[in-house]
């Protein structure tokens, strides 16, 4: 199956903040800025889809809105506090969305209609006493979803706080698959587009890799001189390139002067060693990396949104969050956009 | 073997915690923990172990989990170390003094605006559950809370307020000048009056009433013989009633006997004070039993 499509005519970058989202387009000049959206919103994350215009974002404590029109417009497509949007990439109708407390949906006419995966919820109490997060009211959730690149039918999820649950049957069925995981904090799990066997996680004190589908989980990280781990992207290609965004400790403590002292690493073995990424970036950000994402049209294209840890006061002339770009599989960046509020995610698209 | 498997999380060795027989047991002896019945025990002490573990945790105190078991009726706590940890201790230490500035770099306002406020909404659900003022289906679903709903509320003022003060009177956080520790300290004792105080007497009057519940229906004899039932034998029983007054007269006896038994100190390997799942635990535990 082709996962990535030859490069498009139009670009658009869908930048998704803490206070609104912001749709830029491609020009010879560089990156335009089209329109605001969804204005004062938290946008959590998002998801677009290749070669059409929809696109998806996670509005925290409202719901999944969806664009069907590259931005221009945007509907609430699943109210509740949904955290973490995923589309299947052997389908692009289908959709899966994450929710605070933990439920996972699924549409599978492009967010039209949504049935939740009820089996989800239904584990031991051993399992779902794990379940929760240390902000009130203390609810677990969602973070992450994985659907695998050549199989629809395994699902996995990753629970901020909880583990790692995975699906072989659609979700009907889950295991809870956190075993050798010491700290349940999942901020990614990701699985190898050459290896289905091979499983990436990247959690809020280590990445671990698994090459038992998600079982026996190892600590992986040879080469990385941080201890926060947060978004982690897969670019296919033989062998796969991991990207790998950190920082030092969690966020209450980037209130240090140093700040996150974020950096991003990249691994081409499979994520067995890391050698961190420094063409253009800062050797230690002051902001986090907050999502790391692919052009879908173009596996070369790297987008790495960064910000502070919580929302800012808005004053004038002041920017807490951006955009980096890297045209050569991370090689080297540039920053693409700066803004007035933290980035949480961004994804492009083409029109 | 599971020392081995801690050993080389690193290497090609999935990790896993230390089961019970190798690690080192303290007995809590504070009144915290005296004696437990078995629901004191099931609930009470499980929550606030719930909540010393997550807020540790949280504040990345360098060890995996605290653990707690019975032994001749008295609890016993254990460290369960960290492998991430003792991977590299400085840093971990350099750790507990970030992840708690947000508490120890304005104590007062963190209390006002986050940790008092937190606390005393547990505290109005736990009146709100203890006065029944809902309906039964209600009552059963909000008991079925109760457990994560006190262990959040232990969780509230060990992170926010009883750890930070055990990193202020030892100084990790070089903020103890101008008597920001006695700020803290007092605070403790403001936190442990509404958790362990006002919380724990609304907990004791919603199980009586539950216990009453159970003796009108001949599940005890009477409503304190709730406190002789395990917490998930009282969720059990508000689904389907039966008589327990055997298992409550057993477990009686079983706890006289028990009380008179030799208690150690510590149980299994030895372990030094200084181990490093130990930091700052002895300083947490003793402000705790204040």
């Amino acid at each position: 199956m082709e996962l990535f499509s030859a490069m498009p005519d139009q670009k658009r970058m869908y930048i998704g903040t803490d206070s609104g989202l912001s749709v830029m387009s491609q020009s010879s000049a560089g990156w335009q800025h089209c329109r605001h959206a969804l204005d004062g919103k938290f946008i959590r994350a998002m998801a677009n889809v290749r070669d059409a215009n929809t696109v998806y974002a996670c509005v925290t404590r409202e719901g999944l809105y969806a664009s069907r029109d590259a931005g221009e417009s945007w509907d609430l497509a699943l109210p509740g506090n949904v955290h973490s949007v995923a589309v299947d990439p052997n389908n692009p109708r289908v959709v899966y969305a994450g929710t605070e407390p933990v439920s996972l949906f699924r549409s599978a006419d492009s967010g039209k209609s949504w049935a939740e995966l009820t089996a989800l919820k239904q584990q031991p109490e051993e399992v779902s006493d794990k379940w929760w997060f240390p902000q009130y009211p203390h609810e677990g959730h969602v973070l992450s979803i994985f659907v695998d690149w050549h199989d629809p039918r395994v699902l996995c999820v990753g629970l901020e706080h909880g583990g790692i649950l995975r699906s072989v049957d659609g979700g009907d069925h889950w295991e809870d698959l956190s075993a050798g995981i010491e700290y349940l904090d999942i901020h990614t799990v990701k699985g190898d587009p050459n290896r289905s066997n091979l499983y990436y996680t990247a959690t809020a004190r280590g990445f671990y890799r698994s090459e038992q589908h998600g079982r026996d989980w190892i600590f992986s990280q040879q080469g990385i001189e941080r201890s926060y781990f947060h978004d982690l992207v897969v670019i296919p290609g033989q062998p796969s390139t991991l990207l790998l965004a950190t920082a030092n400790g969690t966020p209450p403590a980037w209130m240090r002067k140093e700040k996150a002292q974020a950096a991003i690493y990249r691994s081409t073995d499979d994520g067995l060693s890391w050698q961190q990424i420094t063409g253009g970036l800062p050797a230690s950000m002051e902001r986090m990396v907050w999502n790391l994402t692919i052009d879908p049209n173009n596996r070369e294209h790297l987008y790495a949104a960064t910000g502070e840890a919580q929302r800012q006061p808005t004053e004038s002339g002041t920017t807490h969050g951006g955009v980096w770009a890297s045209t050569d599989r991370g090689d080297t960046w540039k920053q693409v956009y700066e803004g007035p509020n933290t980035v949480r995610s961004v994804c492009v698209g083409v029109q | 073997m599971t020392v081995m498997a801690n050993q080389m999380a690193t290497g090609h060795t999935s990790w896993a915690p230390l089961p019970d027989e190798e690690l080192t047991w303290f007995l809590a002896d504070s009144k915290l923990f005296a004696l437990p019945r078995p629901l004191e025990y099931t609930l009470e002490v499980h929550a606030i172990v719930f909540g010393l573990t997550y807020a540790l945790e949280s504040l990345e105190f360098p060890l995996y989990a605290l653990r707690s078991r019975l032994v001749n009726g008295r609890v016993y706590l254990a460290a369960v170390p960290s492998a991430s940890a003792e991977r590299d201790l400085p840093r971990r230490i350099q750790h507990i003094h970030d992840q708690s500035i947000r508490f120890t770099g304005n104590i007062q306002g963190a209390w006002n605006r986050q940790i008092k406020p937190e606390i005393e909404l547990y505290n109005r659900w736990l009146a709100e559950t203890a006065s029944f003022n809902c309906s039964a289906q209600e009552f059963e679903e909000r008991l079925c809370q109760l457990r994560r709903q006190r262990g959040n509320q232990w969780f509230t003022a060990i992170r926010g307020v009883v750890a930070p003060t055990a990193l202020l009177r030892r100084d990790v956080t070089g903020a103890a000048a101008s008597g920001v520790a006695d700020l803290a300290e007092d605070l403790t004792r403001q936190a442990l009056e509404s958790v362990a105080g006002q919380g724990g007497k609304l907990l004791r009057a919603l199980l009586k009433r539950v216990g009453e519940r159970f003796s009108r229906e001949n599940v005890i004899e009477a409503g304190d013989d709730v406190f002789w039932l395990e917490w998930t034998e009282v969720r059990g029983l508000l689904q389907a009633a039966g008589d327990r007054r055997a298992l409550v007269a057993e477990r009686k006896a079983e706890a006289a006997r028990s009380a008179s038994l030799p208690a150690p100190a510590s149980i299994g390997p030895s372990l030094p004070r200084d181990a490093s799942r130990m930091v700052l635990v002895p300083e947490v535990l003793e402000l705790l039993s204040r």
